[in-house]
């Protein structure tokens, strides 16, 4: 799967791609998005971010689209779409397994 | 008006642990960090603050992020600079603050960050392979090393052992420094990685301040050679050399070939290579002679950096017999000279023992005098006697 090295995204990753579900997004926006989606479980450190916005995009997961001043926004490409829903179903898929096994 | 304040970095370029602890104790003195360039940091005078240092590893092209600064600025971190083009350099006054807070990416970010400074190691390397070949006649492979024994001065004053010496001991500081810098840097990724806290090794600034240093002087000498600098010839009228003309007199026909007549003073030098004059002049020979038959006379000059060098290669030129030369009696030092040695030649005659032919080979002299740091040689192949030509000789160093 693209976005991993090995195994699934890690959490802030995953977030992170997922806040791009819902249009452009710029740096700040990520962080506000993830924070208040996991009620501030997730923390994204400024130098996480930064590095994730640049692994992306080095994977081609998101594109820049725009920038304006010390606003750069992002978007989520078809590539990174299919990443996010390839591990979406492999959580499902534990989450399911597990559930399995605990009846 | 700020006061920018200069220290040498004690730690490597990629030791994070050490860098970090070193500008957070900076800050702490009042030393507010601004910019970091080769072995040295700039600082700016302000109050003393307790700080978190963090250094994130730049992944793109080396400029200040805007973005990057406005995203650390949302979680209370505040951008201080650049720390060469590795790091961006942001602090926080929360000291438990965290800039990153996934070991994965992170692990992920120090990963490709090694990986471009070890592509970046490999191209310093064959940068340094490249500027050594340039002075590449200098290397021990290369050096006669019965030359540099019985004449030390002169064998290192070629303009490329010095030179290549200081090139290879600077590179290798540099290259060095570089290296353990990168082993620094995979021990620090494997130390987070297992969750543990490594320290800094305070020292390894030094070895690329020591290496830069040596480097340097062939930086400049390097710029010497390749603008042109480091030739400078002047014309032989009003230069203050001896001629021909002088010694042999006005009526004397010099050779008009520009090989046989030099009507200028070849005059060179750069940093670290001495400078030196040289001039030399043939009378005018027909097509049955060859110039050695005929007055000749070369001047060649070097001023050394030392003393002690100008008076060891009086005595290496008192070493040389040059085709027939007698032996070198010192004279007593006059025409504020301080050393005047002369070596008379007498006229010979060579007879060819299968032709029967006989060649006369022309008597003269030469002259080794110093004056301070400069040492002047002169040959002369001629009738006229060289010791009555010395207040002229010696006049030549007050044209230099």
């Amino acid at each position: 799967m693209p976005g991993r090295d090995k195994g699934g995204l890690t959490e802030p990753m995953y977030y992170v791609l997922m806040s791009f579900l819902h249009g452009e997004m710029c740096g700040i926006e990520i962080t506000d998005f993830v924070s208040q989606k996991t009620a501030g479980r997730v923390r994204l450190g400024p130098g996480t971010l930064y590095t994730l916005l640049a692994k992306f995009q080095e994977e081609k997961l998101i594109e820049e689209t725009q920038v304006d001043g010390r606003k750069r926004t992002y978007r989520i490409t078809d590539k990174g779409r299919d990443a996010f829903r390839e591990e979406l179903e492999r959580l499902k898929a534990c989450v399911l397994d597990g559930e399995e096994e605990l009846r | 008006m700020k006061h920018t304040i200069v220290r040498l970095i004690p730690f490597g370029g990629f030791d994070i642990p050490g860098l970090e602890s070193w500008l957070a104790e900076c800050s702490a003195q009042g030393l507010r960090f601004a910019a970091a360039m080769g072995p040295i940091a700039l600082f700016e005078r302000s109050t003393p603050l307790r700080v978190q240092v963090h250094l994130e590893p730049i992944q793109g092209p080396v400029a200040e992020d805007p973005e990057l600064n406005a995203i650390y600025e949302q979680s209370g971190w505040q951008y201080w600079g650049m720390f060469r083009g590795s790091f961006f350099v942001y602090v926080s006054s929360d000291l438990d603050a965290q800039a990153h807070t996934d070991p994965d990416t992170l692990d992920y970010a120090f990963r490709k960050f090694f990986h471009f400074k070890l592509a970046c190691g490999l191209l310093l390397l064959l940068g340094n392979l490249l500027l050594l070949g340039l002075y590449g006649q200098g290397a021990p492979w290369e050096i006669d090393w019965v030359c540099l024994r019985y004449y030390p001065v002169e064998t290192l004053s070629d303009g490329m052992i010095i030179p290549f010496l200081l090139a290879a001991l600077g590179f290798f500081f540099v290259d060095l420094s570089y290296l353990l810098g990168l082993i620094h840097l995979l021990r620090y990724r494997k130390a987070v990685k297992n969750g543990t806290s490594p320290r800094g090794h305070r020292g390894l600034g030094w070895l690329l301040a020591a290496g830069l240093l040596l480097l340097l002087p062939v930086l400049i000498n390097t710029v010497q050679l390749f603008s042109g600098l480091d030739y400078r010839p002047y014309d032989l009228e009003g230069s203050g050399f001896v001629t021909l003309t002088d010694l042999e007199g006005a009526d004397f026909r010099i050779h008009q070939d520009p090989f046989y007549h030099m009507d200028y003073i070849s005059h060179h030098g750069t940093l670290l290579n001495p400078e030196h004059w040289y001039f030399q002049q043939y009378g005018s020979f027909s097509a049955n002679q060859s110039p050695f038959d005929v007055p000749r006379l070369e001047i060649s000059i070097t001023r050394y950096p030392l003393e002690i060098l100008a008076e060891l290669r009086c005595e290496e030129w008192s070493r040389q017999y040059i085709n027939g030369s007698g032996d070198y009696e010192t004279l007593e030092a006059a025409y504020g000279l301080d050393e005047i040695r002369y070596a008379p030649r007498e006229k010979w005659i060579h007879t060819n023992e299968l032709t029967g032919e006989t060649r006369t080979f022309l008597p003269g002299g030469i002259f080794i005098l110093r004056r301070g740091t400069t040492v002047l040689f002169a040959d002369y192949y001629g009738e006229q006697n060289l010791l009555d030509y010395l207040p002229l000789f010696a006049a030549t160093f007050d044209a230099l």
